[in-house]
């Protein structure tokens, strides 16, 4: 009886503690609390590439050597409150703000560069936003093979040296090779990497850019020649945040006849425009592309392809028509894109590079080149309509309508200052330049450096 | 010869013996010419007076504080005429009808003889001689040949001795005013020694009459009689009867040297009564060093009282002396006589189970080690391919085991930007478990870890086997308990503190039931305080690792003492190294900051542990085959064993519900992800798992039905062991190991070359509120180890904001945000030599890299194993030392209390020579 009492006596004992144990939480001691701090944000700073470098030097006979040609056009807009200072220092802006009050986006400062190059072996119109220095930079564009050149122009603003590293991604995957790590850029210097070194006659690839020490800023100089004739020159510019929706406004198709004509020469065959899509992961991508007109009389087109993880595909897109066009890339999983486009006029052939456009929340402000002349294409990506408010200096503000699953192109005056938004709606533009039929593309970018409260737990 | 006895009966406060003494006295066949009592009781019932009266003895009375010299002078009142003797008494020595007959017979035949004692025997055993003569030992300290001999005459036939006690010795009067008496500055214990050896000085013959015997009840050397008699306790008064008898017969040239150094040799001494077991003699050998110390000058001036009337030199009395041989024998018969005699007070309350039943097979008899080995093979993933692990719980230590040393105990913390606060407990077990490999400090964690099962095995063999003799049951128990799920992941999860208190569990059992003579090896208590230390340190050792088992030690030990009341003597001390290294840190968390609670949490690495049920679906399938089987226990013979057992086994779970259910903060020096982490069930499950297999033990032991025993078995093996080994072979440990390093290797060698950088460690945290924030730790250049964290500083962490925290917080604040704000200056007065940010893909890393980069008072260094690592490019290294010691009074009295203890449980020599010597022979796996 005794035994069984006892069991009777540790069975109960167990179902108590299984079934009536209550549920609580009890802190013992106090937590320590941060300290919250104000810092000053890092001055805004932006650099552009200046002048387009010809491969041989001033000479241009010179091996290894690379030297700027030209001076560029920089156009730029400052709107610093009272006790800010916009300071030019070659081709760096900086918006010196001693109080660190400034909110610090493309209102505050922002610029571009266009230059119209006709240098011995390179002529064209190149164009690039000018870009806050950075350690992490991927290219989506360049071409190394016969007649094409990728020269890889890494400026190191800051005063600490840097070092680069490289990871480029062809149709096959990434490249391996000797010399793609521990790049030298020193402090305020640049260093230009022909990328032909580590991907020689390549057509297809994307470049990865890692920085060590000082933060730099890059571009991509693509060049063409075909036979003695130059080709054109531009800048491809540093690939937005890749994602599985893509946008490319921009895709201006002019002078399509006279490209269907040259391109029954062979060398002229990559006059068709062609999307290239870079997948970062290790999964395959499969890529829907729509290529959508302004207007019910430009056709566009869509194209599908897969494309394996790790690698870089060229899509043509054959077959459009002169007209204004937006590219929607998307995907299953994150890519990075951008498009290369021909102008054609009679027998003189530039091109650009239009990346991916950055998805623009806030306003965004940009300046108009004052040579040529300067299209905005605005896309929409979403199923609704987008008021897009645009304010100009000395105009009154306007606000036009940026159509669902579509674009809208704005001609601005030379040297205009411009702001636009899509009030809570994300807008993504490209600014398109014509001097004299030759075209280059300025991505709209917004500009922020990290300041205001830092939460700090000392230990 | 017609000699004259005049006897003296010394009565103070022994009424019952000496009104058997009186009746002794008066029963003497050859009668004292005159018998006087003088009393100098305290108290006034004139109970000697009576008595006296009544047997017609003389009485006088003198004062209560009178000394026996004023007795004795009181007595003879100047009669010292040739020819009269005193016989002198104590109130505790009755003499045999012959006692005086004999001695004055000797007396006679002897004229050169001055002082006659006889032979001393046991007030209840007249049997045992308690002391036949005294003499010094080489060392000048008095000895007593022959004590608790069993009297077979033979030692009857001793004559010439070196001295004899003052109990019913027959002292010639006219001798004893030659001499001056008894020495009036030696102790008291002394003066008799004393006084024969001055008497032999002097030419005359000091003898023993073994036929004449007193039964002598030493009620002074036991304690019986009130403190003021002795001046001291018994132990003190026989050390400083020591230190007299050696200042007054040493050699002179010595005795400064011996003054100079008595303090430091009590101190050595006291040690030494350690290391014999016999911890009571500390304060005697301390306080009677610092006696003869202070008194000095009264110890010199008996040399001038014995040069006074000395023909001869002490040299010359060497043939009466003890030799050293004679010394040690006769300490080794004590300690084994001791514990014959303690056996057999054991066997008489029938402790010793094992004598009357079947006598068990060893360990290793029973092929335990092969059991070991193939576990050890079993555990073959947490091989040490390094000589430092880390884990999700375990980072490496100090380079040096003296590093290690140097945080156990301290008051001062060099971490974060310096705290005053005690060190925790834990600090002392890693210095243990840290000498074990004092090459490499952490090679001991990773050999731990490694060897987990097979020391859970034989830890569980051996708890097992005090309640079964059966070898498979035993062997089914290390079993079990090897594969105990929460003692499985806490091996692989690496909480070195839960497995730490995990394998000591089944060792602390067994001792505390040695302390409480439990079980069936219980020892005889000759080895109690070799128990009781070991109790006592694997207490500390697993309180200091598992703060949360304490509470359940505590009850264990309380039971005992309810159960074993006798016992309490012993098990009081059992908690004093846990309350020495527990006191600092419980009086800081209780009164300084007001959070008691803070003593349950768990020391080391901060690490997160399940709540309830604690275990995985498969881990619970596991636990509850054992518990099956267990509850069996219930219905068995030993049902109140059963239910004790079961009774803790809840407590255990109710207390592990618990601990998971309290918070603490874990921000602090070596955490930088969690704000708060939860108690750590982890030790109280591994103890559930104990009690349990025990309960197993206990339920299939001595089944009656021989037939079943094997399917029994079979049974009991596919419940308790089967299903935790299986589920062990699906674990896969999450552990690395390294060279030691917790800071890359640039870093280290910086430090290792006499650097004092500091490292500033910047790691993007979330608090609980979900707001990010930056965890900034200032560390030495050699890093945060194991040894360097400090609970006291978790729990201080919220209340240390200063100017100095605010400093390094700007810049942090400032670093971060690279806004090109000059912070050179403020590296260098922070004395910050590298920058360091964790590895990780996240974006916030990489947005601190790019700050960091960006930074012109900072180059960067690379990627290392622990992080991106930048370097200060015009550091500034500390000028000014740091003050703080790392030694302190407590950490003084700890390690004493610590070393103590271990010097206490290390078996003496004469245990480990017992073997085949010993009386009883225990069960076989403990004898050694």
């Amino acid at each position: 009886m005794k035994r069984i009492i006892a069991l009777a006596l540790v069975v109960l004992g167990i179902a108590s503690l299984v079934w009536f144990a209550p549920k609580f939480s009890f802190t013992v001691g106090e937590l320590p609390k941060a300290d919250t701090l104000k810092v000053k944000a890092q001055n805004l700073s932006l650099i552009c590439p200046g002048g387009a470098y010809q491969t041989g030097g001033a000479s241009g006979t010179k091996v290894g050597a690379f030297a700027p040609v030209g001076n560029p056009e920089v156009n730029s807009d400052f709107n610093g409150p009272i006790g800010t200072s916009m300071v030019v220092n070659g081709s760096q802006l900086t918006a010196i703000d001693p109080a660190g009050m400034a909110e610090q986006n493309s209102l505050l400062l922002n610029a571009n560069q266009i230059q119209s190059v006709a240098a011995d072996g390179l002529s064209g119109l190149t164009g690039s936003a000018c870009q806050p220095a950075s350690n992490n930079l991927w290219f989506v564009g360049g071409d190394t093979s016969t007649g094409r050149e990728s020269l890889l122009i890494v400026k190191n603003p800051t005063k600490v040296d840097s070092t680069v590293s490289l990871e480029i991604f062809n149709q096959r995957g990434k490249i391996t090779g000797s010399g793609m790590t521990g790049i030298s850029v020193p402090a305020g210097k640049t260093t230009v990497i022909p990328l032909a070194s580590y991907v020689p006659k390549t057509n297809t690839f994307t470049t990865h850019l890692i920085s060590h020490g000082g933060l730099v800023a890059a571009w991509l100089q693509q060049k063409t020649i075909r036979g003695l004739a130059t080709g054109g020159v531009d800048y491809v510019s540093p690939a937005s945040e890749f994602g599985t929706t893509q946008v490319i406004p921009g895709v201006f198709i002019r002078g399509s006849a006279d490209a269907a004509k040259l391109s029954k020469n062979p060398d002229y065959a990559d006059l068709v425009p062609t999307l290239r899509v870079f997948v970062p992961g290790s999964k395959a991508a499969t890529v829907t592309a729509q290529v959508l007109g302004s207007t019910p009389k430009t056709y566009g087109t869509v194209v599908r392809q897969t494309i394996a993880g790790g690698t870089t595909a060229d899509i043509a897109l054959p077959g459009l028509q002169d007209g204004d066009f937006v590219a929607m890339v998307k995907s299953d999983v994150p890519i990075g894109s951008a498009i290369r486009l021909h102008r054609v006029v009679k027998s003189k052939v530039d091109f650009a590079w239009l990346i991916a456009a950055q998805a623009q929340s806030n306003p965004v402000a940009f300046s108009v080149p004052t040579s040529g002349i300067s299209k905005l294409s605005i896309a929409n990506p979403e199923s609704s309509p987008i008021d897009l408010n645009l304010v100009q200096a000395g105009k009154a503000p306007a606000t036009f309508k940026v159509p669902a699953d579509g674009q809208l192109t704005l001609t601005f005056a030379p040297g205009a200052k411009v702001q636009i938004s899509g009030g809570a709606k994300a807008i993504f533009g490209n600014l398109i330049v014509d001097v004299s039929g030759s075209i280059a593309a300025i991505p709209l970018v917004d500009y922020k450096n990290a300041g205001g409260q830092v939460d700090v737990m000392v230990r | 010869m017609n000699l004259f006895v005049t006897a003296v009966v010394v009565s103070h406060d022994a009424e019952e013996f000496f009104a058997a003494t009186a009746k002794a006295v008066a029963g003497q066949t050859r009668k004292p010419d005159r018998i006087l009592v003088v009393d100098s009781s305290e108290n006034d019932n004139n109970f000697s007076r009576e008595i006296s009266v009544a047997a017609g003895f003389d009485y006088v009375q003198v004062a209560s504080n009178s000394k026996l010299q004023d007795s004795i002078l009181a007595a003879i009142d100047g009669a010292y005429q040739p020819g009269h003797w005193l016989w002198l008494l104590h109130d505790d020595s009755a003499p045999e009808p012959s006692a005086l007959a004999e001695l004055v017979a000797a007396v006679e035949i002897s004229p050169s003889v001055a002082i006659a004692g006889p032979k001393l025997v046991r007030w209840q055993q007249p049997r045992i001689i308690s002391q036949m003569g005294l003499t010094l030992t080489p060392s000048d300290a008095p000895f007593s040949p022959i004590s608790d001999h069993f009297d077979q005459g033979q030692h009857d036939d001793v004559d010439d001795v070196m001295a004899v006690g003052t109990a019913a010795s027959l002292i010639r009067l006219d001798v004893f005013e030659q001499l001056g008496g008894f020495d009036l500055q030696a102790p008291l214990l002394a003066s008799d020694i004393d006084f024969s050896i001055r008497a032999r000085l002097a030419g005359h013959r000091v003898i023993v009459v073994p036929k004449a015997k007193v039964q002598h009840a030493e009620l002074s050397l036991r304690g019986q009689r009130q403190r003021r008699w002795l001046g001291a306790s018994p132990k003190t008064s026989i050390r400083r009867a020591s230190i007299h008898l050696r200042f007054a017969y040493g050699r002179a040239f010595w005795l400064p040297f011996f003054w100079l150094f008595l303090p430091l040799t009590g101190l050595l001494r006291a040690i030494g009564q350690i290391a014999r077991k016999r911890p009571d003699f500390i304060w005697a050998e301390v306080s009677a060093s610092f006696w003869g110390f202070v008194t000095v000058g009264r110890r010199i001036s008996s040399r001038r009282n014995i040069s006074r009337t000395s023909k001869l030199h002490i040299r010359e009395l060497k043939v009466l002396r003890a030799t050293g041989t004679e010394v040690r024998a006769h300490r080794r018969a004590d300690v084994e006589r001791a514990e014959a005699i303690d056996n057999l007070n054991a066997f008489d309350r029938g402790d010793i189970d094992g004598l009357t039943g079947s006598i068990s097979r060893g360990f290793l008899d029973t092929g335990g080690f092969w059991w070991m080995l193939a576990l050890a093979v079993a555990s073959f993933q947490w091989w040490p391919r390094d000589i430092a692990l880390t884990a999700k719980g375990i980072i490496p230590l100090s380079a040096t085991w003296w590093d290690v040393f140097m945080r156990a105990g301290a008051s001062y913390q060099p971490i974060g930007l310096g705290f005053y606060g005690p060190s925790d407990p834990f600090a002392w077990v890693l210095t243990g478990l840290a000498g074990l490999t004092f090459w490499a400090p952490s090679l001991s964690i990773a050999i731990l870890v490694f060897v987990v099962k097979p020391l859970a095995f034989i830890g569980a063999w051996k708890l097992a086997a005090q309640v079964s003799n059966a070898t498979w049951i035993r062997v089914v128990a290390g079993l079990g308990f090897a594969f105990w799920p929460a003692l499985a992941l806490a091996q692989q999860e690496g909480r070195l503190s839960a497995l730490i208190s995990g394998l000591l569990l089944p060792w602390l059992t067994i001792a505390l039931l040695r302390v409480a003579q439990l079980g069936k090896t219980a020892k005889n208590s000759a080895k109690s305080w070799t128990w009781v230390a070991t109790a006592g340190l694997l207490t500390a050792m697993v309180g200091a690792s598992t703060p949360n088992l304490v509470p359940l030690i505590v009850v264990v030990i309380v039971l005992l003492a309810i159960f074993r009341v006798r016992r309490f003597g012993y098990l009081i001390w059992v908690g004093l190294p846990i309350a020495a290294i527990f006191g600092p840190t419980t009086l800081f968390y209780v009164v300084g900051l007001a959070h008691p609670l803070a003593l349950l949490a768990d020391p080391g690495f901060a690490e997160p542990s399940a709540g309830a049920p604690f275990l995985s679906l498969a881990g619970l399938f596991v636990c509850g085959g054992v518990a099956m089987v267990a509850l069996f226990a219930l219905l068995r013979k030993r049902v109140g064993a059963a239910f004790i057992g079961w009774a803790l086994v809840l407590v255990a779970l109710l207390a592990a519900y618990i601990v998971a259910c309290l918070k603490f903060p874990a921000v602090g020096v070596g955490q930088a992800t969690l704000e708060t982490v939860n108690g750590s069930p982890s030790a109280l499950l591994i103890g559930v798992g104990l009690a349990l297999v025990i309960l197993v033990a206990i339920a299939v032991d001595d089944i009656p039905a021989r037939n079943a025993r094997r399917l029994i078995a079979s049974l009991t093996a596919a419940l308790v062991v089967i299903p935790g080994v299986a589920l062990s072979f699906t674990a896969s440990p999450q552990l690395s190991y390294s060279d030691g390093r917790v800071v890359p290797s640039i870093v280290e060698a910086e430090a290792t070359q006499g650097s004092n950088l500091k490292l500033l460690e910047l790691t993007p945290s979330v608090d609980s509120s979900g707001k990010k924030r930056l965890a900034a730790e200032l560390v030495a250049g050699d890093g945060v180890h194991l040894d360097d964290l400090s609970l006291a500083y978790r729990f201080s962490i919220s209340s240390l904001a200063g100017q100095k925290y605010s400093r390094i917080a700007q810049l942090v604040a400032d670093l971060v945000s690279a806004n090109g704000t000059p912070i050179a200056g403020r590296l260098q007065s922070e004395h910050i030599g590298y920058v360091l940010v964790p590895n990780g893909a996240s974006a916030e890393l990489a947005d601190l890299g790019v700050a960091l980069d960006s930074v012109s008072e900072l180059e960067t260094v690379g990627t290392t194993d622990f992080g991106r690592l930048w370097r200060v490019r015009e550091p500034q290294q500390a000028t000014a030392v740091d003050p703080s010691s790392p030694w302190s009074i407590t950490k003084g009295l700890q390690v004493a209390i610590l070393l103590g203890f271990l010097l206490m449980a290390i078996p003496s020599r004469t245990s480990r020579r017992r073997g085949s010597e010993e009386i009883f022979i225990e069960s076989g796996e403990d004898a050694q």
